[in-house]
């Protein structure tokens, strides 16, 4: 097996708590929240999670220390509406998003609420039609403005993207600071976004 | 639709800025040698990231080596040797041209519609040299089907954006080793649709007053783009930059620290910068004051 420390990226006299940070790092980066089934690239992900596990393990086993950190946690929340909608929403929370399409398709243009569209935006949303998915979920917000679902996924949209590039922006390298505004405010971003998500009934985004 | 994809010069280390010199000259001395003196001019900067991040990808043998070229004909400049992968870009880069005039042809007017006239003879036979019939044939497939949902004109921006993304997939992730040619598939297919959703967002008060397609005009039908509108758009396309970055993940990125470094700038400070016009105006007011 390689070096553990090479693959974490730190030198063999590196304190606890830089290997420890370098981990935590690594491990954000290629958690498997950031590559679910959806993505092309899951296995190669898992394989270097695994790698960087490993790693971590045996520099732990050497050096006897605590355990690496988890986290996790599945939200389903309830939903009160109309039960054609109550339906579609099952199906697209069990992944049958083709069946859903084809419900909410269904529906005549006419009879299109701001609900037909928010639905609709997850399903772009599981495609990967991310823009689609925003112009649906703005014309949701529009129809129905005190809808908080709708206000928190168009939040929470803008929230991750906020957050792109924050280990990229938070190094020492020379920066414009692209940060989409808030500089220094990344973590504290990552983290809203990962709240927001759990707060959306399941997988919206596939992220969390 | 074409000079996208680069970094961002400030932020480069200086010798990161020379390494991208010395690969787009390379590209350029190895279009001016097989593909025609002419073609050459046609060089664009998305040829040299997909350059970079295949160079990276192969571990082809990189010798930099002094030349001289025709615009700067008193210095010697360093410039990559011919290699593999330059020799892809650069049959690339010509092909590219070629379907871009072909279709400046088609639809600009006045003098751009003459000079394409007058380049289409030089690039179809840079084309001819380019032989690369695999990725020629798809590109054929490709833009034609994206021209009949032009033609349509598509109230969708993902299905053209997909489109063209799936092109660029296929071109980064020709013939290379695995599991590479599906980091690179990944990475071109959303580079690809950001650069298509990008430039037609760029280009929504022109296409309004033109009526030439453009999605954007067909979602909005042609409303003023709100700052909330624009921020909608803005997230949606720094999204496909995550699905960049995913992909720029799992490149082999410890091969080369200069490599790593100018596709890290491009898809953190580059891309991002072409998006900015969509920012909130007080941000980018921001952003003038700081910078000036």
């Amino acid at each position: 097996m390689t070096d553990p420390y090479q693959i974490l990226g730190v030198s063999r006299n590196a304190t606890d708590e830089q290997v420890k940070a370098a981990y935590r790092a690594l491990a954000r980066k290629y958690h498997p929240d950031n590559y679910t089934s959806d993505n092309p690239l899951a296995d190669l992900a898992t394989e270097k999670m695994k790698q960087i596990n490993e790693a971590y393990e045996q520099i732990q086993k050497e050096r006897a220390g605590g355990a690496p950190p988890r986290a996790g946690g599945d939200y389903t929340g309830g939903y009160t509406g109309s039960p054609l909608y109550a339906e579609i929403r099952r199906l697209i929370q069990t992944r049958r998003m083709n069946e859903a399409e084809a419900r909410l398709k269904q529906i005549p243009p006419t009879g299109r609420d701001a609900e037909w569209h928010y639905l609709t935006s997850i399903i772009l949303t599981r495609r990967g039609y991310l823009s689609d998915a925003m112009r649906e979920l703005e014309i949701a917000c529009e129809m129905d403005p005190g809808n908080a679902e709708y206000q928190q996924a168009k939040q929470m949209f803008n929230t991750r993207a906020g957050g792109f590039g924050s280990m990229y922006y938070d190094t020492d390298r020379p920066t414009r600071g692209g940060c989409s505004g808030s500089d220094g405010n990344c973590c504290l971003q990552l983290l809203c976004a990962d709240c927001c998500c759990e707060m959306l009934g399941g997988d919206l985004i596939p992220c969390c | 639709m074409f000079g996208y994809v680069k970094p961002d010069k400030q932020t480069l280390l200086v010798r990161e800025y020379e390494y991208y010199r010395a690969v787009y000259c390379g590209i350029c001395a190895v279009m001016r040698r097989r593909t025609g003196r002419l073609s050459a001019v046609s060089l664009s900067y998305d040829i040299v990231f997909l350059a970079l991040v295949r160079q990276l990808c192969t571990d082809e043998k990189a010798t930099l080596r002094q030349g001289r070229c025709p615009t700067h004909p008193t210095r010697r400049r360093p410039m990559l040797a011919e290699n593999p992968v330059l020799l892809y870009a650069a049959r690339l880069s010509a092909l590219l041209s070629y379907y871009k005039i072909k279709d400046d042809l088609h639809d600009k007017k006045g003098f751009a519609r003459l000079g394409a006239r007058l380049l289409l003879p030089v690039f179809a036979r840079a084309r001819k040299k380019a032989s690369l019939p695999a990725p020629d044939a798809l590109m054929a497939s490709r833009l034609s089907e994206l021209a009949a949902l032009e033609a349509q004109k598509t109230a969708s921006v993902d299905e053209p954006a997909h489109l063209f993304g799936t092109l660029l997939g296929a071109l980064f992730a020709h013939e290379l080793p695995p599991p590479y040619d599906r980091v690179c598939r990944e990475l071109g297919y959303h580079l690809g649709k950001f650069i298509y959703a990008a430039d037609a967002a760029e280009d929504y008060g022109k296409d309004i007053g033109s009526g030439s397609y453009n999605p954007y005009v067909q979602l909005y039908a042609g409303t003023p783009l709100t700052d909330s509108r624009r921020q909608s758009i803005h997230t949606a396309l720094l999204l496909e930059l995550e699905g960049m970055e995913r992909a720029v993940n799992l490149l082999p990125l410890d091969r080369s620290q200069t490599l790593r470094h100018i596709i890290e700038n491009t898809l953190y400070e580059g891309l991002p910068d072409r998006i900015k016009f969509l920012r909130p105006a007080a941000t980018s007011a921001d952003e003038r004051t700081e910078h000036d």
